[in-house]
């Protein structure tokens, strides 16, 4: 006969046992339903993140956020709660079913009888268990093995170390838009006239870019509305050692005038590949025999007039300005690629409308920086990781003179308007000069004085630490080229294919002209005796009889 | 504070008003407490050997398994634990930066020496984990023996794991995944929660699952205890085979004498010695090669791994948005070939660490698959020196236990 008290323990662990599985189950629908979305794991927040990186001054984006992190802080708070509450309420009626299944067993219990167990049989358990460890020693290889199945495998593999080029072979060439140092300007090249022309090639598809020399490989970039291409020619002969086509499919050629063309851009070398950059966003890198190396689309690229800014380049980070659209748009943006494989190493938004400059690598405290101008902005960024360093705020306009650094004062100008004379690492314009402001041409310095020349073909010289007029020239033509330097020659040259060499100083002086027979537009560069200059059909190499 | 600050991170926007806690050290009261848990350790263990092993009372290991749930478990919120300290000294060992808190040390050391003079004394009834197990058994049901000794496996699988991640910097899974210490502290995730309850709840009926099935630290104990020279005796005097100790045991640790019958294949018993010898190092080896191929997969645990991974994602293009993580190692200017280069070494690290963890487990196997080959001399019940933990069940079922006792013997 069970006593009350039995009775009243079997009750109890029964209640209690279903009281427990009850709320298990409840727990157990508390971790389901969080996994949903929790604080900490949810993809949407973690999307909504990235593109507040993106848009950092959306402030929809931002209370969307605000209001997802409240109810997800919400939420999870909640079920935390009902889970602590849960656990001890568990645990509690886990204590009560035991003590209760733990009175009901004992009152129940029988002492054993090892007659009605049966004999055992070791041998039998003994080769049934090696066959058991065999099943879980497979069942362990195979979690292995799909792990195994599941890897990624190992992360890459270094890429070879490169040995860059030196500063000495930098100086030797001219690898980029604006010369070695940015500023177009050749100081140990000499190349008074009279000229002889050395060799003349045709250029295979036309484009406003310029040369870019290394050792004896001259570089040039051509467009068309169905192909994007790299010319490598003999520097010595001119004879066109290869052309390649920027791997890819091909995006839809860019709306541009016939001024800037598809293929603006000057190319950039770093002495081991050459990086081209094209309006229709293409960005290829080739080795020197031709092979591409990496191709990839960065577009879109579209702005009105075309696109015309010159990547840079700084050790093996491939520097690429992208100012579109109006400043409020936020389309503007600096791109840094790895010159190995082409990914991104960084980008970072500006706050500027469309420009046609390109950015300029300069040294500043020994420490690099690289400068870009679009309204209303000089900005200066860190290339290696693209953090901001210092802005002045003083251009308007379209902007696409190229801006340079003479001493401590960078020339920025302000197409029409004006040019300023700013100090590095502050926000101060230290002076301006309304007169004789060029539209397209960036200036060039001879160390003291800097020189431009505006569209009615004023040439102005003036002393880059002051601002002060040292003296003006009317030249009569009109000129899209940039002004270059060459030992102590001015030279300029005009659309209509003319070029005037000036002797720098203090005083204007003709030194002589040298007619290519052919529209020029892009920049000329020197080096050594030579000066290569790209006509709208040929690219022209010039020797210098001086010794 | 540091494991809630990363648990729960701060609202997005400073203009909240919400202020971060600062970091805070440790008062004193913790410390003094951290020496109380050193000295209450040793006390439990000595209390316990003399209660096991010279007063052979399960009643008195009753009590002290109730003390250690309170103390260990509910009130110090089982940590630091014997079973989590190993990792402390796994990494301690494999990277010298790293000082290993004594208390660690401590837990880690003192119950394995215990174990090597008195055997898995810990486990009866000082070991929070162990005990709370054993409290909540009361319907045992036999683990079929074929089953019992490939489920024994485990624990050293998982002991080579946790030692693989912890020496790394991979992280201390023992503790993430403790099925007890969420119960102990009435918080944690719902999952691991419902985990301990699902291990309290089969416990009822198995006898220690998490002990005998999982627990990595109960395999060094095991290894310890195999050499102890004082251990469990089932009977006071001689034993009269009367089998009454057989199924008083719910952790399968009696071992029978050995077949008086003879053997009816000598030879063929032989054979499969030799072949199992013989594979032995295949099996090893095979095992080994096995673990480190896992090891690229086992890495991906490591932060700096999987992160380097998302960035390589992200490069690639396959993974068109970037995580807080990535942004932020981004923003910081590194290189990311600096970041590869170091997930590499880190990579290779967990490849030589799995094929060690896998020579371990291809060991195990082969030892267990000769053990189970070979018959060994025994001619009375014993508890098994690996297995048994000590919890004094099977004395009461001895009549000469109860003679020596004065109780009666029943028929």
């Amino acid at each position: 006969m069970k006593s009350f008290l039995d009775q009243l323990a079997f009750a109890l662990a029964l209640a209690t046992g279903l009281f427990v599985i009850l709320l298990a189950g409840v727990l157990g629908f508390n971790e389901v339903h969080g996994k949903i979305s929790t604080l900490v794991n949810s993809r949407q927040v973690v999307r909504l993140h990235d593109e507040l990186r993106r848009q950092p001054k959306d402030e929809t984006l931002k209370q969307h956020i605000r209001q997802l992190d409240l109810q997800l802080r919400q939420e999870t708070f909640y079920r935390l709660s009902l889970s602590h509450n849960a656990t001890r309420a568990l645990l509690g009626g886990l204590v009560l079913f035991l003590l209760s299944a733990h009175w009901t067993r004992t009152r129940r219990q029988r002492s054993p009888d090892p007659l009605a167990w049966g004999a055992r049989k070791p041998e039998q358990e003994r080769r049934n268990a090696r066959w058991a460890q065999v099943g879980v020693a497979a069942g362990i290889a195979f979690v292995a093995l799909a792990a195994v199945l599941a890897s990624p495998g190992r992360l890459p593999e270094p890429l070879p170390v490169e040995i860059p080029a030196s500063d000495e072979e930098y100086q030797q060439a001219w690898p980029a838009f604006r010369g070695p140092t940015g500023a177009g300007n050749a100081a140990d090249a000499n190349v008074t006239l009279p000229w002889t022309i050395r060799w003349k090639t045709p250029v295979p598809l036309p484009g406003m870019s310029s040369p870019v020399i290394w050792s004896n490989s001259v570089f040039l970039t051509g467009a068309s509305a169905t192909e994007d291409r790299v010319f490598r020619l003999d520097a010595d002969t001119g004879k066109l050692l290869w052309s390649a086509v920027v791997p890819g499919p091909k995006p839809p050629a860019p709306k541009a005038t016939d001024d800037t063309g598809l293929a603006a851009p000057t190319a950039v070398t770093d002495g081991r590949r050459v990086y081209a950059l094209f309006p229709d966003g293409m960005v290829g890198a080739f080795d020197f025999t031709g092979k591409p190396v990496w191709s990839r689309n960065i577009g879109p690229l579209d702005n009105s007039y075309g696109y015309a800014a010159s990547p840079a380049l700084y050790r093996d980070r491939l520097l690429i300005q992208i100012d579109r659209g109006d400043a409020e748009e936020g389309q503007s943006k600096l791109l840094a690629l790895d010159t190995r494989t082409g990914r991104d190493f960084w980008e970072v938004k500006r706050p500027v409308a469309g420009s046609w400059t390109s950015p300029v690598i300069v040294a500043r405290n020994g420490q690099p920086e690289l400068l870009t101008c679009a309204n209303p902005f000089v900005i200066a960024y860190n290339p290696v990781d693209g953090a901001e360093l210092w802005r002045v705020k003083c251009l308007s306009d379209d902007c696409a003179p190229s801006p340079v650094m003479v001493g401590n004062v960078v020339i920025a100008i302000a197409p029409n308007n004006a040019v300023f004379g700013v100090q590095p690492g502050t926000t101060n314009v230290l002076w301006r000069m309304d007169e004789g402001v060029p539209d397209a041409p960036s200036p060039v310095s001879d160390e003291q004085r800097c020189y431009f020349i505006d569209p009615n073909g004023l040439l102005t010289c003036l002393n880059a630490a002051t601002g002060k007029s040292v003296w003006t020239q009317e030249l009569g033509e009109h000129f899209y080229a940039s002004p270059t330097i060459a030992g102590g020659t001015l030279i300029l040259l005009s659309r209509k294919g003319v070029a005037q060499l000036l002797a720098t100083g203090e005083s204007y002086r003709l030194l002589g002209k040298f007619e290519f027979g052919e529209e020029c537009n892009a920049s000329p560069v020197p080096r050594g005796r030579r000066l290569y200059v790209r006509g709208k059909h040929n690219l022209f190499c010039v020797e210098s009889a001086a010794k | 504070m540091i494991l809630a600050a990363q648990r729960f991170p701060p609202p997005e926007f400073s203009e909240t008003g919400h202020q971060l806690p600062g970091f805070i050290a440790p008062a004193v009261r913790a410390l003094l407490l951290e020496r109380l848990d050193i000295v209450v350790l040793v006390v439990a263990l000595i209390l316990a050997a003399w209660l096991a092993l010279r007063y052979r009372s399960r009643r008195g290991l009753v009590w002290l398994s109730i003390f250690s749930v309170v103390y260990f478990g509910f009130w110090r919120k089982g940590c630091i634990c014997s079973i989590g300290s190993i990792q402390n000294l796994a990494l301690g060992l494999a990277d010298s930066s790293y000082a290993v808190p004594v208390i660690a040390i401590v837990f880690g050391l003192v119950p394995l020496v215990v174990a090597l003079f008195f055997g898995r004394v810990f486990c009866s009834s000082v070991c929070p984990h162990g005990a709370l197990q054993d409290l909540v058994l009361l319907k045992p049901v036999t683990v079929p023996v074929w089953l019992e000794h490939p489920l024994r496996l485990i624990p050293y699988t998982y002991l080579g794991l946790a030692i693989i991640f912890a020496a790394t910097g991979g992280g201390f899974i023992i503790c993430q995944y403790d099925p007890f210490v969420p119960l102990f502290r009435f918080s944690g995730s719902a999952a691991m929660v419902l985990t301990g309850v699902g291990f309290l709840v089969a416990g009822i009926f198995i006898g220690r699952p998490y002990c005998r099935f999982l627990c990595p630290y109960g395999v060094l104990l095991g290894l310890a205890a195999n050499v102890a020279k004082w251990r469990i005796r089932i009977t006071p005097a001689d034993c009269t085979q009367c089998r009454l100790c057989e199924k008083s045991c719910p952790f399968n640790a009696i071992e029978p004498p050995p077949v008086t019958a003879p053997v009816r294949n000598l030879a063929a018993d032989k054979r499969r010695l030799a072949w199992l010898l013989a594979a032995a190092p295949v099996i090893i080896a095979l095992v080994g090669w096995l673990g480190g191929a896992t090891g690229t997969t086992l890495a991906r645990k490591h932060r700096l791994v999987n992160l380097a991974e998302r960035i390589q994602l992200e490069d690639s293009g396959k993974i068109n948005y970037a995580t807080d993580a990535t942004a932020a190692f981004r923003a910081s200017g590194t290189p990311a070939e600096e970041l590869f280069a170091a997930a590499r070494q880190l990579q290779h690290r967990y490849i030589l660490a799995g094929r060690l963890a896998g020579i371990w487990i291809g060991l195990v196997i082969a030892l267990k698959l000769i053990t189970l080959a070979t018959r060994r001399p025994r001619h009375d019940y014993k508890a098994d020196r690996i297995r048994c933990v000590a919890c004094a069940r099977c004395y009461r079922s001895c009549p000469e236990e109860l003679k020596r006792l004065g109780l009666p013997v029943p028929e």
